[in-house]
């Protein structure tokens, strides 16, 4: 049968762009006999191969899952569209790469939501897969369709599609997932909302069909509630307190062809409480956590060693914040560099020490260094709580021009809240400053080789942040502000690159929307949107026209300003931070006062670490002995 | 040191890219921990050069690369350890000490020889147009260059042209700098000459193997010798 099934593919892969990405095939991909596992699960990433390969999270628990004896995960991603036409004019499902097998014949399908433009893909997979678009209308016979990853802390507008959401660290419940439906399955794989009742109990997870939500006449929700008991009203987050405890994979599958992070990556440690005011992730992901830098190394050696890649990048939302980055970077680069391999670090502070970290291991070539101040004046950057002075971002270009660097990258939001055209000017501004400081640092005649780039993308709220409450410019404003800023920028030295405005708006009502903006998601995904996060691909109109025929009022969701006393559609759905401090802190915005980070500072009582009993842990060198760093040893 | 190595690609690897197959092989001889000499610079990469670049979609037995050794490795040791780090579809099938001095193997190579798997052609047509073509003396196919298409004559840069089976020819073309025939190409010259294949599709390409032709006397001298 999946013989069969291949020799078809493989007939549709000349015909196709970049069929690398259909063939599989790679090393350390994990094939297993089906008929020696009990349970099989389809990671179904709702984008192109080249995205889907480059997520850690996915390779993370493509390992949790594959480690098990009783189970398989295999990978299936969103077909690109032509690929997506062959196959349905040859009626071919959607298949997995270890084995094209289809993933309709899975137990478990699981997608991972990192971006909500990628919903529509969603849709595309579960269609080809043969498994009903609506979770109302599947059966015992159909597979389980679970999801998570960021977006799952406002799943609702794709309440109607999922069986389960899973909300926060996998790790650990992925585990209680699949004993769960092991068990349902041993039992006879009878009544499917038995499984689902079973799963609401499970910390973590969400089930959408077990709620009902009543509206108040000006469309805000009243409530929800949940159907049955034992069903939880809030539903907490999955958190894994210490990483040091936590397998990892040292033998990821490493792609034959190029993907978008193209390198060995190792978690240095989960969360962020540097508290940047629209930032979601910062938010989801409380508190930080990190991994010791004696494991660190080690996992580092042994990813290189199984892979084979040229560049190692240690990831985390803010590298430079790792209590022992300094020490860890060096080490590794050192050894590292006589193998020919490359030490990252994925994103830089806005700061001298930063930028000197970034400096040390990029030894080898000086391309260009990001900086993102996010927020042009002072005033703003309170207002974001971006608690980075103007000095700071002068040091930091001095510091880049000093090391060798001839190009900058200056990364900033638009749109933000209580922003004005003086906020928007002191973005241009900061052009100047770098053209400035690279004249005193490197004399005039050098200093007409620098290259500064300005990138400005819209502000998008987001659900759990401070800033929830708050509307999205309207399409019109945001795109007078983007010229606005054109003005100042005179010199030819200075790039300026806007995002288009119009995709922020639907990214915007995908981050906000309730239930009823599931409709609106079909509809766009049956009049053929696909890929919506691919500017070759986004069609705003078409999208307009699908909220118009599901009755979806945009501007409700996304340019409407929130009180503090709204229920959301994401309420229920806890990363453990209290309503009350979320409002708090919106105040403190207003006010323009910054607000401190716990994991060196005071607490501030978010309500995350009371929540889920986890505190910010920081590991400076020597936190583990020898003998535990055995014991977390990877089995592959 | 370097060693001289012949690979093959194929099964579903065949969709690689030639970029595909560089990244791939590199990281496999990385993993296997081999001896490879890096580039000096600022972004030391090792020091593998390749005969030919071939074609997204083919297949090969016949691909060349010389890997340059910091320290002398048994050939038969360097391919045991080499392939067992790397993909199922993608082999090293034989190495050798290169041969000292002389050009890169890229600037050397002018003749390879294919395997096509031809579907949806009567055999004896296809014999007929095989004849036709070796008999002519100019055969006209449209060619895509960068400035639109154009007639081009590939007669002078097919050497040798046989069928070998059903539905099965073998080939052996102009390659390289100085002139690329690709395989398609010579399916479309017999069309030409013969109307009975117009439906006929050229499922399978496979390269067998690169040459250096010696352009008086038409002998071919395989890589090792180079």
């Amino acid at each position: 049968m999946a013989g069969t099934l291949r020799d078809r593919i493989e007939r549709l892969l000349p015909r196709v762009s970049k069929p690398a990405r259909y063939t599989g095939g790679e090393w350390n991909a994990v094939v297993k006999d089906h008929s020696k596992v009990a349970l099989k699960v389809a990671w179904t990433f709702p984008d192109a191969y080249e995205v889907g390969m480059s997520h850690l999270g996915s390779l993370i628990m493509y390992h949790q899952i594959n480690r098990r004896e009783d189970a398989c995960c295999e990978r299936a991603y969103a077909p690109w569209t032509d690929m997506e036409a062959a196959m349905r004019a040859e009626g071919i499902p959607l298949f997995t790469l270890e084995s094209w097998t289809p993933v309709g014949e899975f137990d478990i399908i699981a997608f991972p939501l990192l971006y909500e433009l990628t919903y529509t893909n969603l849709l595309t997979c579960l269609d080809l897969a043969g498994v009903p678009l609506l979770a109302a209308d599947r059966t015992e016979a159909h597979p389980l369709v679970i999801a998570g990853g960021p977006c799952a802390f406002n799943c609702e507008p794709l309440a109607p599609f999922l069986d389960v959401a899973v909300l926060g660290d996998g790790e650990e419940v992925i585990h209680e997932i699949l004993d769960a439906f092991k068990a349902w399955r041993d039992e006879g794989r009878k009544d499917r909302r038995a499984l689902l009742r079973r799963l609401a109990r499970i910390t973590g997870c969400y089930v959408p069909g077990l709620y009902e939500v009543s509206y108040n006449p000006d469309g805000t929700i009243r409530d929800y509630r949940p159907t049955e008991p034992g069903v939880p009203a809030v539903v907490d987050r999955a958190t894994v307190k210490d990483l040091d405890t936590i397998d990892f994979p040292t033998r990821p599958v490493v792609p034959n062809t190029q993907i978008v992070f193209d390198r060995a990556q190792v978690e240095v440690f989960r969360g962020c409480t540097r508290g940047c005011r629209f930032c979601h992730a910062g938010y989801i992901t409380r508190p930080v956590r990190e991994r010791s830098p004696e494991i660190v190394q080690k996992l580092a050696r042994e990813v290189v060693r199984n892979t084979g890649y040229s560049e190692l990048s240690l990831v985390s939302l803010s590298t430079a914040d790792y209590t022992d980055v300094q020490q860890t970077v060096s080490r590794l680069s050192d050894e590292l560099q006589c193998q020919g391999v490359n030490v990252t670090l994925p994103s830089t502070r806005v700061d001298a020490f930063s930028v000197a970290v970034a400096d040390a291991v990029n030894k080898v070539r000086k391309g260009s260094i990001t900086l993102a101040p996010e927020g042009g004046s002072a005033r703003i950057r309170r207002v974001i709580n971006k608690t980075v002075s103007d000095r700071d971002i002068r040091e930091a270009m001095r510091a880049a021009f000093r090391s060798g660097y001839r190009a900058v990258k200056l990364y900033f939001i638009l749109g933000l809240p209580t922003e004005t055209d003086a906020d928007l000017q002191a973005i241009a501004e900061k052009g100047q400053w770098a053209l400035e400081i690279a004249e005193e640092e490197l004399g005039r005649q050098e200093a007409r080789k620098v290259r500064v780039t300005i990138s400005v993308s819209v502000f998008v709220p987001k659900p759990h942040t401070p800033f929830q409450f708050e509307p999205q410019v309207t399409l019109e404003e945001a795109r007078r502000r983007q010229q606005y800023i054109k003005r100042f920028l005179k010199d030819r030295r200075i790039e300026y690159k806007y995002h288009e405005s119009d995709v922020s708006h639907i990214e915007a009502l995908l981050s906000l929307g309730d239930r009823r903006v599931a409709d609106a998601i079909l509809r766009a995904w049956q009049m053929g949107a696909r890929f919506d996060g691919w500017n070759e691909h986004f069609d705003y109109g078409l999208w307009l026209r699908a909220c118009a025929e599901s009755g979806v009022d945009v501007a409700f969701y996304t340019y409407r300003k929130k009180g503090y006393g709204e229920r959301f559609a994401w309420d229920h759905l806890s990363p453990g931070i209290s309503r009350e401090w979320l409002i708090d802190d919106h105040r403190r915005a207003m006010a323009e006062l910054e607000v401190e980070d716990c994991r060196w500072e005071n607490c501030d009582n978010c309500g995350v670490c009371m929540s889920y009993n986890v505190l910010p842990t920081l590991k400076p060198a020597g936190f583990v002995g020898e003998e535990e760093i055995a014991v977390t040893d990877s089995a592959g | 040191m370097r060693l001289r190595i012949r690979l093959a690609k194929v099964g579903l690897a065949r969709f690689l890219s030639h970029l595909d197959l560089q990244r791939t092989v590199e990281r496999g001889l990385r993993r296997a921990e081999l001896p490879l000499a890096f580039t000096q610079g600022f972004n030391p990469h090792p020091r593998i050069s390749y005969a030919s670049a071939l074609a997204t979609g083919t297949s090969s037995e016949g691909e060349f690369l010389d890997v340059d050794l910091t320290e002398p490795v048994d050939p038969a040791d360097f391919l045991a350890r080499a392939n067992l780090q790397l993909p199922q579809d993608v082999r090293l099938l034989e190495a050798r000490p290169a041969p000292e001095g002389g050009d890169s193997l890229m600037a050397q190579i002018n003749a390879a020889a294919y395997r096509l798997t031809v579907e949806g052609a009567d055999q004896a047509a296809l014999e007929a147009a095989v004849a036709a073509f070796l008999a002519a003396g100019a055969v006209v196919v449209t060619r895509e260059g960068r400035s639109g298409p154009r007639p081009v004559d590939i007669r002078p840069q097919v050497y040798d042209l046989a069928v070998s089976g059903p539905g099965e020819l073998r080939t052996v073309v102009q390659t390289g700098s100085e002139g690329n025939l690709k395989p398609e190409e010579v399916l479309a010259g017999l069309a030409q000459l013969s109307p009975n294949l117009a439906g006929a599709d050229l499922a399978l390409t496979h390269r067998l193997m690169l040459y250096r032709r010696d352009p008086e006397t038409g002998v071919l001298a395989e890589p090792w010798s180079l």
